[in-house]
């Protein structure tokens, strides 16, 4: 690295240094040839020697018959024997505007207010080559060619532009003829292949137009230019840096150029009078005209669709709007004629697509008219009348429409999809009205209109369901109070029921204890199975009987308790009255 | 006696449902409003409106104001050129069968043909209950008779059987119950505060007060409805959901709901 940036100092140092020879300013301008055509570009170059920058760029003369391209600047510096020269070169393109011989210069520039002249050159500018064969025509030149010399009257006629290439271009535009009476009308996208000319090898851009002649005459089509930047290798350092693969070319700079093809002419003929049709519009090409029914028969009030189609190729443009004629108990309904055009390489294609509905008001049958068109054939030179067949149109009587459906799994005997289009409103009414008697009886209170609060049934329906669930709740409670009272009257009722199961003294002692247990739970609500008489003593108190008259319950239950089980007296008969006694003492006590 | 409480439900059984009398009365009439709507019908057929307007309206005075009597009716002033009665005849209708097709094209098709463009007022509860228009009085009682019934049977089973599902059925059916049972409030409201009237004339004026000679405010036309807001010596107060307001005479519109 250091030993680059050595170089580098003392290679500036030097130019420093060097003094440069030859300090006086030359001027030398030059032209690349001698002569040239009205396509041809030729370069212009501009030298000024012992400068490294001038005031401003050089002013030429006789530069007035050329359009001008600047091509840039560059500077120069050359070491020659040791000896270190400097310079300038403008390079400039020009294209010839017309025909003659033209002086071109000299360059004047100023360098340090001084004005340098350069030397005059001459240039010889002719026609364009046209029919030169066996000439060069150099790397770059464009031909026109019509299909033919004679047409009729808009009648589109092929122009096809062909350009020949033997090196790269880019920025190709065209310039196509004007005329005022002739329009031209690009039929494809340019399409490249390769040709053979005069014994080279040429890329060839072909450009499709048609040319469509709107008047009779004798007509001249100017020549077509095209404008383009062509790419060529340079003589003088043909292995420069720029010219290396690596660049592609692409940072050389190009050249702008302007190829001219050559004039042609077209005969346009008048239309023969000849066995002309008195309906003739104008058309011209080959055309066909076919209509059809969307149906056959129909019922009155349907609606069935008329379709008039009219196609060619030709001057599509003027393809007629044709009227459908009024018909006696038929009503039209006419769509937007539908057109469509598409440019090819036979030219202009197109047809145009009209369509009526047709709604019949009376059955019978109707006949279509048949529709007739006329136009001039330029390749039999004829006049041709396309006509259509009549169409019959069968209405029946109007009937109520029935739903026909196809079963599932059935397919119609059609076999593509039929092509499904909007349901059009033809008519408005409104719909019949009803004729059964099936909900039209007067309901009374069940009517839709009276169910509403004014209406008791409703107020009916909307309660009985509270009614029902009351009556259920009260029933509940009621049924729960009425068991209280039931034992709330055994309870009352408990010593006389015993006095009256007792009475007589002939109950023995396990009887005796039966009643007296029956006794106790009725009275005070237990369901008890069996008591000892310290229970009852103790249940008593609990009560709020006195002691004594519990313990002495007490004592008469245990004495019969020892009869049960020690087998004493059979009947009980002074036990039972204590007893007796002692509960009615209890039931004075507990009030 | 023993069965002594249950006089009142007799007494009110019998004073609600006339089931008897009125199926007696029914037959006897039958053979008779049948053979009107029949007539009716077959002035329609034939072209003779006139006819089959006079039998429709025989009927609705005679009880038989059902809905689809009042259809017929509209189709009948539709095809006498009476827009404004065919109009009110559907809109009647529309009352008691707000869904039925063939209805609801026939009133689109004539309210198409009213000149007046007055669009529909839309407030709050109109919004909130959005599905009322879509439903009868008579389809939201029993709707809610069945949720009624529904929701006291579940009561009924809790005081017996207390389970959990039952619980939550029971929150179900209470919250259906109460939707349904202010729908039904609303709708009954609507009902019954319908002032709505339509339009009966070709042409009408509306003017500032209830006098002839009153300015004109503006004019409204054939089958155009109106909230009308109050009745004073023969004329009509009227307002507009854009708030315009105005006087009619009384002859010159009709209340949809009459009262």
């Amino acid at each position: 690295m250091k030993k680059i940036t050595g170089f580098l100092i003392f290679f500036s140092i030097l130019i420093l240094m060097v003094q440069p020879v030859g300090a006086e300013v030359s001027v030398t301008l030059s032209l690349d040839r001698r002569e040239a055509t009205l396509a041809d570009s030729i370069e212009l170059q501009v030298r000024v020697s012992g400068v490294r920058r001038s005031d401003a760029p050089p002013v030429i003369e006789g530069l007035e018959p050329f359009h001008v391209t600047k091509g840039g600047s560059a500077s120069r510096v050359e070491f020659v024997n040791g000896r270190y020269h400097s310079g300038v070169d403008y390079t400039y393109y020009l294209q010839p505007q017309k025909k003659g011989v033209f002086s071109v210069g000299p360059a004047a520039i100023k360098v340090d207010g001084k004005t340098s002249k350069s030397n005059v050159a001459t240039l010889k500018v002719v026609q364009n080559g046209g029919d030169a064969s066996g000439v060069d025509k150099g790397p770059v030149f464009l031909t026109a060619t019509v299909g033919s010399q004679k047409a009729y009257v808009e009648q589109l006629v092929p122009y096809t532009l062909k350009l020949y290439l033997r090196t790269n271009v880019s920025d190709i535009s065209l310039d196509l003829p004007e005329t005022d009476d002739l329009t031209f009308r690009q039929l494809e996208k340019p399409k490249e292949s390769q040709a053979v000319y005069q014994g080279v090898s040429y890329r060839v851009l072909e450009v499709s137009y048609g040319v469509m002649p709107l008047k009779t005459g004798r007509f001249r089509i100017p020549p077509a230019r095209m404008g383009l930047t062509v790419y060529s290798a340079r003589s003088r350092t043909p292995r420069s840096l720029f010219d290396d693969p690596f660049f592609g070319g692409a940072l050389r700079s190009g050249r702008p150029m302007t190829v001219s093809s050559e004039p042609l002419a077209l005969e346009v003929l008048p239309f023969p009078e000849k066995e002309k049709p008195s309906g003739f519009t104008g058309l011209v090409g080959q055309f066909a005209i076919e209509d059809s029914l969307s149906d056959l028969e129909i019922r009155v009030g349907d609606s069935v669709t008329l379709t008039l189609r009219l196609a060619g190729n030709g001057n599509v443009n003027r393809l007629p709007d044709l009227k459908m004629p009024a018909l006696d108990h038929l009503k039209l309904y006419a769509d937007e004629p539908v057109f469509q055009t598409r440019a090819g390489a036979d030219g202009l294609t197109g047809s145009k697509t009209m369509k009526w509905a047709l709604v019949p008001d009376t059955e019978g049958r109707y006949t279509i008219p048949p529709f007739t068109i006329h136009y001039f054939d330029p390749k039999t030179e004829v006049y041709v009348t396309q006509r259509t067949q009549s169409l019959v149109l069968k209405v029946l009587p109007g009937e109520k429409e029935t739903l026909v459906t196809t079963p599932q799994g059935e397919k119609s005997n059609e076999t593509g999809p039929s092509a499904k289009q909007e349901v059009k409103e033809i008519g408005h009414d409104i719909l019949p009205i009803y004729t059964s008697t099936s909900g039209l009886k007067a309901d009374g209170w069940f009517s839709p209109k009276a169910m509403g609060p004014g209406n008791p049934l409703c107020w009916a329906i909307l309660m009985m369901p509270f009614l029902f669930y009351g009556v259920v709740f009260l029933g509940l409670r009621l049924n729960r109070k009425s068991d209280q009272a039931l034992y709330v009257q055994r309870a009352k009722k408990a010593a006389h029921v015993f006095q009256k199961e007792c009475r007589g003294g002939e109950k023995d002692a396990n009887g005796l204890m039966t009643a007296v247990r029956d006794y106790m739970n009725d009275r005070f609500q237990l369901s008890l199975g069996s008591l000892t008489p310290a229970d009852v003593s103790k249940l008593l108190m609990e009560k709020g009987v006195h002691p004594d008259t519990a313990s002495r319950l007490r004592d008469v239950l245990g004495d019969l308790e020892g009869r049960i089980y020690t087998g004493g007296e059979a009947t009980c008969g002074s036990a039972s009255l204590s007893i007796m006694e002692i509960i009615k003492k209890i039931e004075k006590e507990l009030r | 006696m023993k069965y002594r409480f249950l006089l009142p439900v007799i007494y009110f059984l019998t004073a609600v449902f006339p089931v008897a009398s009125a199926f007696g009365q029914d037959h006897q009439g039958g053979r008779a409003w049948e053979e009107i709507f029949y007539q009716a019908n077959q002035a329609y057929r034939e072209g003779n409106f006139q006819e089959a307007v006079k039998g429709y309206r025989q009927l609705i005075r005679t009880g038989h104001d059902v809905p689809r009597i009042q259809y017929n009716l509209g189709n009948g002033y539709f095809r006498m050129n009476q827009l404004g009665r065919a109009i009110l005849a559907y809109e009647r209708a529309h009352i008691a069968m707000p869904r039925d097709a063939d209805l609801n094209f026939n009133l689109a098709h004539a309210r198409d043909q009213v000149v007046d463009a007055i669009p529909p007022s839309r407030g709050f509860f109109s919004m909130a209950f959005f599905w009322l228009p879509s439903v009868s009085q008579s389809e939201l009682f029993w709707c809610f008779a069945i949720l009624n019934m529904l929701l006291l049977t579940a009561l009924l089973i809790r005081l017996f059987h207390r389970a959990e599902w039952l619980f939550y059925l029971l929150l179900l059916v209470l919250c259906l119950w109460m939707i349904t049972g202010l729908s039904l409030g609303m709708k009954w409201a609507q009902v019954h505060n319908d002032h709505r009237a339509v339009i009966l004339q070709k042409e009408v004026e509306v003017l500032a007060g209830p006098h002839e000679g009153d300015t004109i405010l503006f004019k409204l036309h054939e089958g155009a409805i109106v909230e009308q807001e109050r009745e004073e010596g023969g004329w009509r107060l009227i307002r507009l959901p854009d708030k315009k307001r105005g006087w009619l005479p009384e002859e010159s519109l009709e209340l949809i709901s009459p009262p």
